[in-house]
Parts: structure tokens; sequence; C-alpha cells
């Protein structure tokens, strides 16, 4: 019965099985992220542990910062770090991409999986880096950098690094 | 494909970069701000029967500086509206204030910032005409249908929340909308975005060669 489901499946349009399968994946994964596991247990120690880093960094760079739990306390300027800034939704929606897509050895799929994961990780951690920078030194862009370079900007990274990681893919087959 | 995922890129950052600027700075563009801030009221109304909706330009409380990228929802109950009017009118009151309450959208965030992400990302695709603005205008439209339900979601759970007599929700009802609420977050707006265009437009665009070579490699 699951053999038979299994071979229908495999007849499928390479796309449309892409499509189910992100689509799937994306249900699963929100409903975690809403869950209260996420919230209550996963979410505040991972926004602290980007506080910490952020804070770090901007230390590295001569601003003098405190960390108190998500929020960084600066002399001049106070940033919390909430749930939607953590970048995990664009992170999330990269992995996805990477995990619906049929037909690729999981080896690959694993290494893009940490190569992009790690890479989005230090990009979300600049992007609350220069969130913080600007609040200080431009702070009637604070807002506009916050919407257009948080959100968009972040989500354009995760799609172009997808592309660029299936492209890899299509190399490495092509070279085997 | 490089130059092809660098064209797109930067394809896509123009036009977006365009397009806010065109909502935000050209004159006569923000009447498209005019068109949803109907549309919201339009729909909330038709939505949720019982209540008095309407549509108002925001102005910011401190300045009174009118801002049209973002909008209030005026609500009331029609009931105790018109009684305050009767009252008003029986004792020779000119000027009376409706018991109304209300809530603010910033139209900007809520719909402009998912809708250009949308266009923009289309312009950006390589893929031919045909498929790109047939399927534009189907992700604009699902999209745009999406973030009305947002704002009817909203606009229920805060009449609810005021008590004003009607849609007096439960608890567990308030609960459950509070939920849906968190996650028709701005993230799953984008995500949602990104979905259509997954469906819309990248199956239809040249990048889906990659995607056909991997397999056809697999497959020898």
């Amino acid at each position: 019965m699951a053999g038979s489901w299994m071979e229908k499946w495999q007849t499928k349009p390479v796309i449309f099985r892409f499509l189910v399968a992100f689509g799937g994946l994306l249900v699963l994964f929100y409903a975690f992220y809403f869950s209260p596991l996420y919230e209550q247990f996963i979410m505040p120690g991972l926004l602290r542990f980007q506080a910490g880093i952020s804070s770090t960094v901007l230390s590295i760079l001569g601003y003098e910062t405190r960390v108190d739990g998500d929020t960084l306390f600066g002399e001049r300027l106070v940033v919390s770090i909430r749930g939607g800034c953590d970048g995990v939704e664009a992170t999330a929606l990269f992995i996805i991409a990477v995990l619906a897509l049929p037909g690729v050895a999981s080896r690959f799929k694993w290494q893009g999986i940490i190569v992009g994961g790690i890479l989005l990780f230090i990009l979300n951690i600049f992007r609350i880096v220069g969130l913080y920078l600007s609040g200080v030194h431009l702070p009637s862009f604070f807002e506009f950098f916050h919407l257009h370079g948080g959100v968009i900007a972040f989500l354009l990274i995760s799609v172009v690094m997808w592309l660029i990681w299936v492209q890899w893919v299509m190399k490495k087959n092509l070279n085997q | 494909m490089v130059p092809k995922i660098l064209k797109f890129t930067l394809f896509f950052l123009l036009a977006y970069g365009l397009s806010v600027f065109l909502v935000s700075k050209v004159p006569g563009a923000d009447s498209i701000y005019t068109l949803i801030r109907n549309a919201v009221g339009g729909v909330v109304g038709i939505a949720l029967p019982s209540a008095q909706i309407e549509s108002q330009v925001f102005s910011d409380p401190a300045t009174g500086k009118s801002d049209v990228s973002a909008m209030y929802l005026v609500y009331g109950n029609p009931v105790l509206m018109k009684k305050t009017m009767e009252e008003a009118l029986a004792s020779g009151v000119t000027q009376v204030t409706l018991p109304t309450r209300s809530i603010s959208f910033r139209l900007f965030e809520m719909f402009m910032v998912p809708l250009l992400f949308l266009v923009s990302i289309f312009i950006a695709t390589p893929m031919n005409h045909k498929h790109r603005w047939k399927g534009l205008i189907w992700t604009l439209l699902i999209l745009f249908v999406f973030l009305l339900i947002r704002c009817v979601v909203i606009s229920l759970f805060s009449i609810s929340n005021d008590r004003i007599g009607v849609y007096e929700l439960e608890d567990s009802a308030m609960k459950f909308l509070q939920t849906v609420i968190s996650i028709f977050s701005l993230g799953f707006s984008m995500s949602l975005a990104f979905v259509l265009w997954l469906i819309f437009g990248f199956r239809h665009s040249v990048f889906i060669d990659m995607l056909q070579n991997i397999f056809k490699n697999q497959s020898k």
C-alpha cells in the first residue's frame, strides 16, 4: 500500500513534489514556531544568545552595551530583539526549500543546511548590530532599516542563497 | 546561471527600491492607500455586519498631521449609537460624541511591504511575460485577500475586547483569535508571498531548468 503510494508520488513532476513538500514542511515549521515549546523554552534562549553575541560585536566596534534577556542597553539606545527579529523565519524558509527539493543526495542537503544556517545566523547578528548603529547614528532611518533591511533584504538573501545552493548541487551532480 | 542569480538580485533590489520610492514620494501614487483603506473598511463592514464600521485616515495625535499610510477603523454598536443620537435630538443638543472605539492599521507595513515584495520578485524573476503578469495578478489577489482576512480577524478581536455589546466572544474564542493574530504576522505574510512566488512565478522561470537538470542527472 505504502509502496504503491510512493511509486505514484515518484511519478509526479519534480516541481509538484517540491511544492507539496515545501508547503507541508512550512506548516510543520509554523506549528512548531508558535508552539509553547518554542515560545517559552527555545525563543528566549535564542534571543538572549543573539543579544549576547551582538553585544560582543558592538564592544569590539567600541560601543559598550549591557545585555539583559533579549535587550541591549547602550549609553544612548536600548534595543530589544523580539520574536520575528530573530531571523528564524527566513532561515527556516531556506532550510525547508533545501529539504523539500527532491532527487538531491542527503549529504548535499546537510552541507547546504549547515553552511546556509550558519551564514544566515551570522548575517542576522550583523543585522542586529547594524540596526543598533543606525539607532545611534541615524535614528530617523531606524524603522526604514528595520523593515526593509530586516525583513525584505533578509528574505531576499535566503532566496538567493537557496538558488546558489541549487546551482552548486547541479554542478556537483554534473561532475559525478 | 550565476549571472542570472546576480541579475535577479539586482533587479529585485532596483524594483523594490523604486516601488517604495514611488509609493512614498511621488504625488498621487499614494492614492493606492485610499483603495486599501476603502477595501479594509468595506470588507470588515461586510464580515462584521452587527457593528457599525467606518474607515478614516490616520492623524498623529501629537501633531494632528494626517498620514495616509495608516488608517483608523472606527467601530461601534449601532444600537447604542442610535440611542445616543436620539437622546441628543430629544434634549436639543447640537453636538454629540458617539460611543465608538477605534483601531489603527499601519497600511504600509501590513499591505504595501508584502505586496511590493511580490511585485519586485516577479519583475526580477527571469520568465516569459505572459506567465509573469498572469502569475503576478493571481498572487497579488490571493495575498490581498489574505491581508484583508487578517484585518477582519484583528478587528473582531478588538471589537470583542472592547465589550461594546456586539461580537462579545468567550475567553476560549478570544484565546484562539489571539493565536491566529500572532501567527498572521508580517513574517507569515512574507512567507506566504514567497510560497505564492514559488507556485506562480518560480515554477515558470528559467531557474526551474536547474531543478530539471538535477533531476535528469539523478535518473541517469
